[in-house]
């Protein structure tokens, strides 16, 4: 399974054609969004439907619930016990600073055997191993 | 195993090429000098040399849809190319995870 990093999601929702050649050769039944992925877009969206002028709040929520759709259409893999785990153990090895949500994702990542699909190889490049990971904005397949 | 060699009259001699071994070339004054040197030098490459045989997927032909069995619009392929905040959710999220970081609470 690939799981897409929030950059790519970024991406995919800005008509990236790199990320469309390799969406050629990969089933949706093979990509799925770690929970970490989603709770961050869901907490920008959130933010925005909460806080924004009177006038953009119409549409901040018409952004939030198109947002919400289209991340349901996505396999979603759940942060849970087992990705605790290997958070725990990540954390233990890596004495320097890492950035956390990288980390829970690479946790995810390892849980299940999947390769995280990134544009920020340089971050997860100690984390996983380098098969575990794939670039699909800057890499052609 | 027989090997085609071309041989072609310059003005410095005769020279010798093997058709898809660009590594082999000679020339010599006289056919059979050329004939010779081309025979050791055929010889030497191939004592270094190891033939594989390699496969290359198949690339999709122009203009196709090689994506056309999933419909990735559906699924938002492009939903937000047109929303100023889509770019700047994500710049906002890079942030924060520079600023969280492991190492900095307590273990």
């Amino acid at each position: 399974m690939y799981i897409w990093d929030s950059n790519i999601l970024r991406h995919f929702g800005e008509e990236h054609p790199t990320l469309f050649l390799h969406l050629g050769r990969v089933p949706p039944s093979q990509i799925a969004l770690p929970s970490v992925t989603v709770a961050e877009v869901l907490r920008g969206r959130c933010e925005r439907a909460l806080k924004a002028e009177p006038e953009y709040l119409p549409f901040a929520h018409t952004l939030l619930a198109e947002t919400l759709d289209i991340l349901n259409k996505f396999r979603i893999l759940q942060f849970d016990e087992k990705c605790c785990q290997i958070l725990k153990e990540l954390k233990r090895r890596h004495k320097s600073h890492k950035r956390y949500a990288d980390m829970m994702i690479a946790a995810t990542a390892l849980a299940g055997n999947h390769t995280v699909v990134t544009r920020n190889e340089k971050h997860f490049k100690t984390l996983l191993p380098k098969v575990r990971i794939a670039n699909w904005i800057d890499e052609e397949p | 195993m027989q090997y085609t060699v071309m041989l072609t009259q310059k003005d410095d001699g005769i020279h010798a090429i093997v058709p898809g071994m660009p590594e082999c070339h000679v020339k010599s004054e006289t056919r059979s000098g050329v004939l010779s040197l081309i025979r050791d030098n055929i010889l030497q490459t191939l004592r270094k040399s190891e033939i594989v045989q390699i496969s290359i997927p198949e690339l999709p032909e122009p203009g196709s849809t090689a994506n056309s069995e999933t419909d990735w619009r559906s699924y938002g392929y492009g939903a937000f190319r047109n929303d100023p905040e889509w770019g700047k959710l994500f710049d906002e999220i890079e942030h924060n995870r520079d600023l969280t970081l492991t190492g900095r609470e307590r273990d």
